[in-house]
This record gives C-alpha cells, structure tokens and sequence, in this order.
C-alpha cells in the first residue's frame, strides 16, 4: 500500500496523500504531541499536622512548544491505612510555557476519599491546583525544529487544596484537603501527527 | 549473596559507565620515506562483499537487509609514488575507490593503522578512501549515532566484526599495491561526457542560485539538452596508468583511474542485492575489454544534485548506464595514449577541519549543532522514503521565517535532544589536494551539488593558477572522501530546502567554509613551506593526523557468525524461467546451503556451456550476469543467470548451460537448459 501511495505521490497526486496522512495522523493523535506521564511523592493532609506520605501517579495531554490548555488525570496511593488508591482526579488547566519553566494552573474533580477520613463510601471532590515545572533534559518543544518522536523529562512540584463532599451515608461536614507533589514528568512528544503547516513553507 | 549482588550492581554500572565513554580512532601518520627517483605505481585489486544479513546504507529508512549479491562490492587501489625529492615526505598518495555507500573516517584510519603496522609508509593523511556512493552496500562501520539508526537503515547498530572484515580486506589491497610498485608512465585526460549518463534531480534548487558558472548558464540555454540534462557537471576525468617493463618495450595497460559525479542510484531503493551499480558495471565493462591485467576504478564526482539518467530503475538501467560510462572513460584511455609520461610530480596537502561553529570570513560561521531538515527523510526525488506520506517530510518543506543559523531549515530532533558529546554527526573530516602531474585531486568529505563543487573548483584553480572551467581542466573535484557530512549545497540552493539543502549538515556557510579551506590547502601546494591552519583555536601544520573521539560501539553486531558444519548441498528441482518483479526474467536455480550468512562467502555459483564452444556466456558471480540470493522463509538459496546480450562476445540466446555450485568441496550441477526461453 505504501509503495502504491508513493508511485501516486510521483505522478503527482500529492492532495490524496495529504489525505492520508491526515487520515493517518488522526490515528496517532491519542499517542502523540505532548503525553506526560508523572510519578511523585505526595505529602497529603487534612490540616498542616496530619500529613500523609503517597505515591502519586498523573497523566497529562499538553500542546507542545506554545503555551495552551492541558486535560489529565491524577490517581494518589496512600499508606495510612495501608497501601490503597484513596482517590483519583480530573484536571483541566492552562500551561505558561516559559523554557525552562512551565506553569500550569487548573481545576480538579474527583472521586474517592480524603486522607484521614473516617469514610466508607466514595465522596466528591473540587479543588484547584498549580504545577511549576523545571526542565531537567530535551529543548525540543523550545526549538525552531520538527520531533519525530522526542522525550522531555521535567521536575514537578505541584501544590493543590480542595474540597470533599461526604459520601453518601458518610456523617461529618465536607472535608478539606490539600497536598503538596514532588514529582518526575516524563513527555512524550511528536509533531508528526501536525498536518496543518502552522507556519512552514511548502513548495 | 548480598555480596554477589553488590558486586554484580557494581560491574553493571562500571561497564554502563564505560559504555559513555569516548573512544580514540587510531593516529596513524606518515614517516619520511626516501625516493627512488621513478615515478612509480602499484594497483591492487579486493572482494569487500560482506555476509548477507546486514542492512544497507544509502536509502535512509528504505533501504533494505542484504539477502545476497547482484554485483559484488570491491574496491581498488591506486597507490602513486613521485620521482621528486622537491616534496619528499608528500610524495605518495593512495587512491581507493571503493564500492561503499560512504566513506567514514574511523573505517579511513582503521585502514591506515593496519597498513602502517605493516610497515608501509601511507598513513592516514596519504590515504584516500573514496566512497562511490552505491546504494546498494551495507551501513554498519560509522562511528556517530545518526548513521546507525533508523534514519539510516532498516537495520541498525554499529558492527565491529564489519569494521574489522572492511578494514582488513581493504588494508590489504593497499600493502599488495605498496609491494607491487614499479615504474610506470601515466596520463590525465578530462572530457565532458557526451552520453546521457546523469541528469539534475534538484533543479528548482540550481535555477534559485544568484549566479551561475557561465559554463552552465550557456549549456542551460543552449537549448541543446533537457534543463534538467544540460545542468550537471558533465566533466569526466580519467588518470591512465601504463607499465614500464622496460625503457625499450611498449607500455602495457595497469589501470584506470575515472572520476565522474552522478549518484550511482540505477537500482531501486527496494533493492536487496549488493551491488556496485552503474560504477560497477563500469569497472567490470572497461576491465574486461582490456584483459585480467588491467584495474579500473570510478570515484565520484560534483554528483550532490545529480542523479542516474535512468528509465525503470533496475538490473537493466545500471548495466546500460555501466555500458555508457565504460564507453566514455575508454575514449578517454586512448585520448590519453598521446599524452603519457614519467615525469609526473606529487605532491599531497591534507587537512582535518573541525566544523561545528567553524569561522568562515566574513563575519560568518558555520552552526554549532548539525542538523537534518525533514524533507532529508523524506528522501530525494530518485528514491522517496516512505515517510513522504507525512506533508512535513516532503521536498522543500521549512519555516516561513528565518531562525538562527539554520535559517529556515526545520530542523528534525533527536528523540533525547543533541547529543552533548556532539557524535550525532560526524564533526572533523578531512579535505585533500594532491597534485599528480600536470592535475589536482581536490577531495572533500561530502556530496557537492553542481554549483557549490563549481565554485570550489574556480577557487582552486584560481590559487593554482590552473584553468578553472570545466573544460578548461587542472582541477578533479572528488566527493565521499574519508568522511561523511552529507550534503554541501550554496546558500540559495540551502534556502529552498529541498532534499540536498536539508541533508546540508553544518548550515548554508558550509560550501563558503570549504572553499575558504580549499584556497588555504591550495596555497600549501603552492608554498609547503608557509602554510599552517587554525581549528577549534589551535595552530596545526598541514598534514596533520589528529586525535578523534568517537562513542563507544553499543549497538550489537550484526554481522553473523560462522555456521555450523552440518549441512550439505542439494538440490530438488531443475532450473525454472521466472519472472522478476520487474517484468525482466531470467533462469533461476534453487539449491539448499550453508544456512547461516557467513557462509555466502564460501559459496560459488558459476554458469557453464555445454557442448560448443561460448565461453562469452560463461560466468560466476564474481561476474556482472549471476545473481545469488538467500530467501529467508524458504531456507534456500536462489542462483540467477541475466545475460547481458548487448556486452557479451557470444551468443548466449543458443546452447545448453548448467548451473554449477560449489561450496566447502561440495558440488552440485543442476540438469541442462537452454538459452532461450522455455
């Protein structure tokens, strides 16, 4: 198949291949652009004497190489009553691209339970969050270039405060929550699925 | 066992730390050498077909994992001594074409330590390892990381054991034409090719130049040729080597040295035999119309922009652009009879530049990080990758705007970033000018489009004081020598970005660099006594074989290991007409072997003629019409017989013949069949 798209784009077809390759790219998008997966220790608390340590897993959808809007999901492990996933979130927010810095701001909805909450069922949680990024390697998304495929690794702290409503059957007034990430984002990065010419020249 | 694993962490990380480290290449250099007082040569001939199994080289992403071999890869050597004491440590110089798809300094002083451990006087600053660009040879001996990945072939990794086989065979030719030195009389002819060989393949790229030699401006409007016909560099220069057996008797023929510039691209890029190509068929052609005794070699030339003249790529257009090439550098030979003599100088400047931020007068420099812009993967218009179905990848993509010293290149990354130890590409390789006789041999590590290689030349020329017209000859332009930086376009042609000004490694100042390098080397010639040259800040004098790092091989071999011993020859059914993909067919044989690649070097195919006699159409597959291929699924080996009807003596088309294979003793002949088809 490839080979007979080739022998078409040199007969000069190329508005068919162009197809393609957007067709093509719509495949890869879900995989491609800016995918960061993050892994941190998070300290969670209801108030500042009640910390608990965790393990917090993140997922992140970014534009690369400009400032814009970003979807993810946050999952936390905690150890104070075991080892156990107490709740996990859905984040929306914008990322400041300033290299080597990034800064993203958004909101949080979740479900789960808080940490330290005498619950037994699953509660609701809205909140807010901010990341500061640090790049530790890879300019990719700060450079005038085109990424087949590239790998950025950023140190992440991340702060966020919000709050729980009780679950159902649950007794006690919405809960506060907030925590404090240290993490490690790795970001997946391609340009390949940009079918659009943004600013390039094509003959 | 908490030791154990303390000891095992600690050896994993010692050898993971030594894993980054940098290696050196090997520093051979040259010692003083006394005259003879003669001008002498010695030629030597060498088989560099590797095992089948590795990837090939020259297609990027397409090209394909060897499975055996149409035309096998050799390479000459051309080792030239001066009678003069005038230039008495510069006075030899070894030429060596070679059937590579690139030439790579670590494989360059690899040779060069082993020739010098044999106590022959050609270090790596007298030794010029010529790539003729086949596309069809295997990657594998590179020393930085973009020439062994997946960029660069669809199998990647650096191979040692390939390096070694390389080296070795090629050290060798080079000690047996040291031994073989006697006295000979030679002769430079430079002509303009009249047959169609090469056409330009970037011309929108040429045409975007604010000037153009006026030789090719008149050639571009005579009206005469095809545009894309008429602009190319259609010099072909030819260095005729006789024997001088003795004052009294004739000369007799010993070899031919030929520069040409096209990009030896007639097989397609779906190709998975070895071949030499259209130089291939060349040597081949103009050696056997001379006899065994005769060595022919064909380097490139300004063939950056300048592809194949072929109709269908295949087996047929690079035998027929073979035929051509031949023709033209025989009328060349005998040109040349007229003009033979013993009084050849010469004399040989070499210099190792270090490019990235070299300065380039005035107020310029080159970038500091090399880079690819992406219609590089998207191939060149002979041979499109398949990553073209990307709109990013295709021929003339980049930014609207300019962005540092790029400029408007969009400029493929690294998966991780540049490497910090700078071994993405190479970054020092050297140039050469070596005077031989009445001519200069002008060297540069990359592929020179038309224009840029032009205006090198008139520079030369100029400092020389030799005619600087393409048919005003003095100056040969070779390309693909030592090292590999790819592509050297002018700044225009860089800003149009097609294939050749993507593949532009070190930015648009980069042929202005060479060209200020070349003058600097020219005067060398000129003045041996007051020449030095400044890289990365140091002062070197000329001739100067330096320290280069290269990483660390961490790529696995590839090159297989020798088999196992239980096998045998055999064979079931007789030989069948079949087609090829490309409507061509041909009688071919099917025989199980030695299973493991390694052996394909102990394997023999021959074709022989039953009855009368027609020992034109006899042949092996050291020849140029018996193909040998290995098909992985089927566990089998495939031999093919093409005659070649239009270069054979005998009439191949009438007789009986039967294929004959041998291999470590064993022999098996298949039943008869005739010429014609069933």
């Amino acid at each position: 198949m490839i080979e007979g798209l080739l022998r078409a784009h040199e007969r000069g077809r190329e508005a068919r291949m162009r197809w393609f390759a957007r067709a093509l790219s719509l495949l890869l998008v879900a995989a491609a652009n800016g995918c960061g997966v993050q892994l941190g220790y998070a300290k969670l608390a209801r108030k500042p004497s009640d910390f608990s340590p965790g393990v917090n897993v993140a997922g992140r959808v970014v534009r690369t190489r400009d400032s814009g809007l970003y979807v993810g999901g946050d999952a936390e492990l905690t150890f104070r009553r075991g080892a156990r996933v107490t709740h996990g979130f859905g984040s929306l927010g914008y990322r400041l691209l300033l290299h080597p810095f990034s800064l993203e701001i958004g909101t949080d909805m979740g479900l789960g339970q808080p940490v330290g909450a005498p619950w037994q069922g699953t509660g609701f949680y809205l909140g807010a969050s901010a990341s500061l990024l640090y790049r530790l390697h890879g300019g990719q998304d700060a450079d005038y270039g085109y990424a087949p495929i590239g790998v950025l690794f950023d140190l992440v702290l991340q702060t966020r405060a919000g709050f729980w409503g009780r679950a159902y059957r649950d007794v006690g007034s919405p809960w506060c929550d907030g925590g404090a990430i240290l993490a490690l984002r790795v970001t997946g990065i391609s340009d390949i699925t940009t079918t659009t010419n943004r600013e390039w020249r094509q003959p | 066992m908490t030791a154990r694993l303390i000891t095992l962490m600690g050896l994993a990380l010692a050898s993971g730390l030594a894993a980054c480290a940098d290696r050196h290449m090997p520093v051979p250099r040259t010692p003083t050498e006394p005259s003879r007082g003669v001008l002498r040569a010695g030629i030597a001939e060498t088989d560099i077909t590797p095992p089948i199994g590795l990837g090939m080289f020259g297609h990027g992403p397409e090209s394909r994992v060897a499975a055996g071999t149409a035309l096998r890869l050799r390479c000459q050597v051309f080792l030239i001594q001066g009678p003069d004491r005038q230039y008495d440590a510069q006075r030899s110089i070894a030429l060596v074409p070679c059937d590579l798809p690139a030439p790579s300094l670590l494989l360059q002083r690899e040779i060069a330590q082993r020739v010098r451990a044999k106590n022959v006087p050609i270090g790596a600053d007298r030794l010029l390892l010529m790539a003729t660009h086949t596309h069809s040879g295997p990657g594998h001996y590179f020393a930085v990381n973009n020439y062994l990945g997946v960029f660069s072939s669809r199998r990647i990794g650096f191979d040692p054991k390939l390096l070694d086989y390389l080296a070795d065979n090629i050290a060798d030719a080079v000690v047996a034409a040291w031994h073989s030195l006697q006295p000979v009389e030679i002769a430079w002819v430079q002509r303009s090719v009249g047959s169609p060989i090469a056409r330009n393949r970037s011309l929108s790229a040429l045409l975007s130049n604010t000037s153009l030699p006026s030789w090719l401006q008149k050639a571009l409007t005579s009206g005469a040729r095809r545009p894309a016909d008429a602009a190319i560099d259609p010099t072909l220069s030819v260095l005729r080597i006789d024997k001088v057996a003795a004052p009294s008797a004739p000369a007799q023929p010993y070899g031919v040295f030929a520069v040409v510039g096209v990009h030896p691209s007639a097989l397609p890029n779906s190709n998975d035999l070895y071949s030499g190509d259209l130089f291939g068929y060349a040597t081949r052609a103009v050696s056997r119309k001379f006899g065994t005794g005769l060595i022919t070699g064909v380097a490139n030339g300004l063939e950056g922009d300048v592809m194949a003249n072929r109709a269908r790529a295949g087996v047929g257009e690079a035998r027929r652009l073979g035929a051509l090439l031949a023709d033209e550098i025989m009328a060349a030979w005998v040109e040349a009879g007229s003009k033979l003599g013993t009084s050849a100088n010469v004399q040989v400047g070499y210099q190792e530049l270090y490019f990235p931020s070299a300065v380039v007068t005035p107020g310029g420099a080159l970038c500091a990080e090399p880079a690819l812009g992406t219609p590089a993967g998207g191939g060149a218009s002979d041979h499109p990758t398949m990553l073209r179905l990307f709109p990013q990848y295709n021929q003339g993509v980049a930014w609207r705007e300019e962005h540092g010293c790029h400029l408007n290149k969009l400029r493929i990354q690294q998966p991780l970033g540049p490497d910090p130890l700078g071994h993405d590409f190479p970054a020092t390789a050297p140039i050469s000018m070596v005077r031989i006789g009445d001519h200069v041999l002008a060297t540069f590590p990359a592929e020179l489009t038309t224009v840029a290689g032009a205006r090198i030349r008139d520079a030369v020329a100029e400092v020389l004081t030799l005619p600087s017209d393409h048919d005003a000859r003095g100056v040969v332009m070779v390309g693909l020598t030592n090292e590999y930086i790819q592509y050297v376009t002018t700044s225009d042609e860089y800003k149009v970005q097609l294939y050749e000004g993507a593949s532009n490694l070190y930015g648009p100042s980069t042929a202005k660099y060479l060209e200020q390098q070349a003058r600097l080397l020219a005067r060398c010639l000129v003045d041996p006594q007051s020449c030095g040259f400044v890289v990365r800040g140091r002062h070197y004098p000329p001739n100067s074989v330096n320290v280069v790092e290269y990483p660390e091989p961490s790529g696995v071999s590839v090159m297989p290991d020798d088999g196992d011993d239980a096998w045998q020859l055999r064979a079931d059914e007789p030989p069948r007409w079949r087609p090829f993909a490309d409507g061509s067919a041909a009688w071919h044989y099917d025989f199980e072997g030695p299973r493991l690649a390694w052996a394909h070097r102990e394997l023999h195919a021959s074709v022989r003629v039953l009855g009368q006699l027609r020992h034109g159409c006899e042949d092996d597959d050291n020849g140029t019409t018996v193909m040998i291929r290995y098909d992985w699924e089927r566990s089998r080996w495939t031999v093919s017989w093409l005659p070649d009807p239009a270069r054979q003596a005998d009439d191949c088309s009438t007789g009986t013949f039967q294929f004959v294979i041998d291999a470590r003793g064993q022999r098996i002949v298949s039943s008869s069949f005739p010429g014609t088809p069933p």
